[in-house]
C-alpha cells in the first residue's frame, strides 16, 4: 500500500516558487535524522547488552553450583563481563563520536537564518 | 535521476516526505518528546508546504475561496498524497476528492497533514484549535464545512468535533457532514493481533522473546489508540486493562447536528464472505458494533442506516482516492 505512492513520486524536487525546498531534507529533518539514529544505536545497544547478559547469567549461574569450580567459574564470569563491558562501551563511544561529527557537519552546512524548513 | 522530474510530482510529497511520514506514525509520539525534528507539526498543506494560517496566504492559494469548507484528514503513517488518484498524469492538476469537490460543488479543500504516532485525542485537540485558526482568519464568511477522514482520520475527527463542542468552538455549528472512509471505529484488528503478541511474549520468561515484545511495544500511541478506536483523552487505555473491559464508544458521542456517513471497503465480491468477515478492507473490519444513529446495536431490529456504504473489491488504501467512492460523497454532499 504504502509501496505504491512511495513509487509513484521521486526526491529531489525544488520548490517552484520561492520557499524551501520540500522534497529535500531541512537542516532541522536531518539533525532529528542524526538524533533518532543517536537514540536508535543506544537504545539498541542497552537492549542486546541486557539479553546478552541475561543469557549468558544461565550457563554460569549453572556451573556455580558445582562447588569445586564455583571460584573460578565466578572469574571467567567476571572477566566474560568485562570484555563484553568494554565492547558495548566502545560501540556507545563510536556512536557519540559520530554524532557529534554529523552535528558539526550540519552546523556548518547551515548558514545563519537558515535553519527552519 | 536522469530524466527530467515531471511538474506534478514537485507537488506531491516525495520519498522523503512519505518515509518521515511512516516514521511519524510508528514512534511519533517519542519523536515529539525528544523534540527531534522529524516530527511533523499539524497544518494545513499545499503543494507539499505547508500553508501559514492567515487571510493574505489563503487568499494567494485560493484566490475563489467559498463559504463552504471541505477538511480532509489523512490515517496513520500516511499524509497529504494519499488523496491524490493514481491516474493523475505528470503535468495535469493534482485530482483528489478535495479539487473534485471544488470544481463540482463550490468547496474549497484543505488538506491536512499531521502527526500519526501522537495519541488520538491530541490531534484531536489540536485540530479542534486549527479550525478555530483557519475560521478567525478565514477571508470569507463559512456557512458549510465537510469534514473528509481516512482511517484513523476519522477518529481523529470525532475527536476533534467533541472537543470542538466542549471548548464551544465556533466551527463545531457549520459541520454538516462528517465522512469516515475505512475508520476503525471499533478499533483495528491487526493493532489488537499486536497488542496480543505483547503481551504473549513479555509474558514469557526468556530473555529473547522480551527482547522482542519490548521492541514490538514501542510503537506509538497512535497506533495502540487504533486497538480500542480509542480517542479521548479520559479515556486512556490502562495497560493493565484486558481488551474489552473499556467501553470507550459509549462516551464519545457523535456529532449531534451533524451527518455522519461511513464508507467501508471490503476484500471480496461478497460482504459475506470468510475473507471480508475476517479482516474487512485488509485493515479494518466491517461495522459490527453500536453505531449510534448509524447502526443499530447488533441484537436490535432496526434497519441499518442509508448513511453507509459498503465498497467491495476497494481495498483500504484505495478508500482514499477511488473514483467510485467520490461518486457516493459527491451525491451525498449534493443531497438536502
Amino acid at each position: 500500500m504504502m509501496q505504491e505512492s512511495m513509487n509513484r513520486s521521486d526526491n529531489g524536487a525544488a520548490a517552484s516558487d520561492g520557499g524551501q525546498p520540500m522534497s529535500r531534507l531541512s537542516i532541522q529533518q536531518a539533525r532529528g535524522l542524526v538524533d533518532l539514529i543517536q537514540d536508535t544505536v543506544a537504545g539498541t545497544v542497552d537492549a542486546i547488552e541486557d539479553t546478552h547478559q541475561a543469557i549468558a547469567r544461565q550457563p554460569f549461574a549453572l556451573l556455580e553450583r558445582v562447588r569445586p569450580i564455583a571460584a573460578p567459574v565466578r572469574l571467567i564470569e567476571q572477566i566474560e563481563r568485562g570484555i563484553a563491558g568494554g565492547v558495548y562501551q566502545s560501540i556507545r563511544g563510536v556512536n557519540g563520536l559520530v554524532g557529534d561529527l554529523a552535528t558539526r557537519v550540519l552546523d556548518g552546512v547551515e548558514k545563519p537564518g537558515d535553519s527552519s524548513s | 535521476m536522469t530524466n527530467p522530474r515531471p511538474a506534478a510530482t514537485e507537488r506531491l510529497p516525495g520519498w522523503t516526505e512519505w518515509s518521515i511520514s511512516v516514521l511519524n506514525g510508528m514512534v511519533g509520539d517519542y519523536l515529539r518528546h525528544r523534540r527531534n525534528g522529524l516530527a511533523i507539526e499539524m497544518a494545513c498543506y499545499h503543494q507539499n508546504r505547508p500553508l501559514p494560517l492567515t487571510a493574505e496566504s489563503l487568499r494567494r492559494v485560493y484566490p475563489n475561496l467559498t463559504a463552504k469548507l471541505c477538511v480532509l484528514l489523512h490515517g496513520l503513517g500516511c499524509n497529504e498524497g494519499v488523496w491524490t488518484f493514481r491516474n493523475t498524469a505528470p503535468g495535469d492538476p493534482d485530482i483528489s476528492y478535495g479539487t473534485l469537490l471544488q470544481r463540482e460543488l463550490g468547496y474549497t479543500p484543505l488538506y491536512l497533514r499531521y502527526n500519526t504516532g501522537l495519541p488520538v485525542a491530541d490531534n484531536g485537540n489540536a485540530l479542534a484549535m486549527l479550525l478555530d485558526d483557519l475560521l478567525a482568519c478565514y477571508p470569507a464568511s463559512v456557512d458549510d464545512i465537510v469534514l473528509i477522514g481516512h482511517s484513523m482520520g476519522g477518529l481523529v475527527l470525532r475527536s476533534a468535533c467533541h472537543q470542538g463542542v466542549r471548548q464551544a468552538c465556533p466551527w463545531v455549528d457549520r459541520v454538516k457532514r462528517v465522512f469516515y472512509l475505512g475508520t476503525p471505529h471499533d478499533g483495528a484488528a491487526l493493532e489488537k493481533l499486536g497488542h496480543a503478541a505483547v503481551t504473549a511474549l513479555q509474558a514469557v520468561p526468556n530473555p529473547v522473546t522480551r527482547l522482542i515484545g519490548n521492541i514490538l511495544d514501542r510503537r506509538s500511541q497512535g497506533v495502540k489508540d487504533l486497538r480500542a478506536g480509542n480517542w479521548l483523552t479520559e479515556d486512556g487505555l490502562d495497560d493493565d486493562l484486558e481488551i474489552g473491559q473499556h467501553d470507550y464508544r459509549r462516551a464519545v458521542p457523535w456529532l449531534e447536528h451533524a451527518r455522519h456517513y461511513l464508507l467501508v471497503g471490503t476484500l471480496t465480491e461478497d460482504p459475506q464472505h470468510a475473507l471480508t468477515q475476517l479482516l474487512g478492507d485488509a485493515l479494518v473490519r466491517l461495522p459490527r458494533g453500536a453505531y449510534g444513529p448509524l447502526l443499530p446495536a447488533a441484537d436490535s431490529d432496526a434497519a441499518p442506516s442509508p448513511h453507509i456504504k459498503l465498497f467491495p473489491k476497494i481495498h483500504h488504501m484505495r478508500l482514499a482516492h477511488d473514483a467510485g467512492v467520490y461518486e457516493q460523497i459527491r451525491q451525498w454532499c449534493g443531497s438536502e
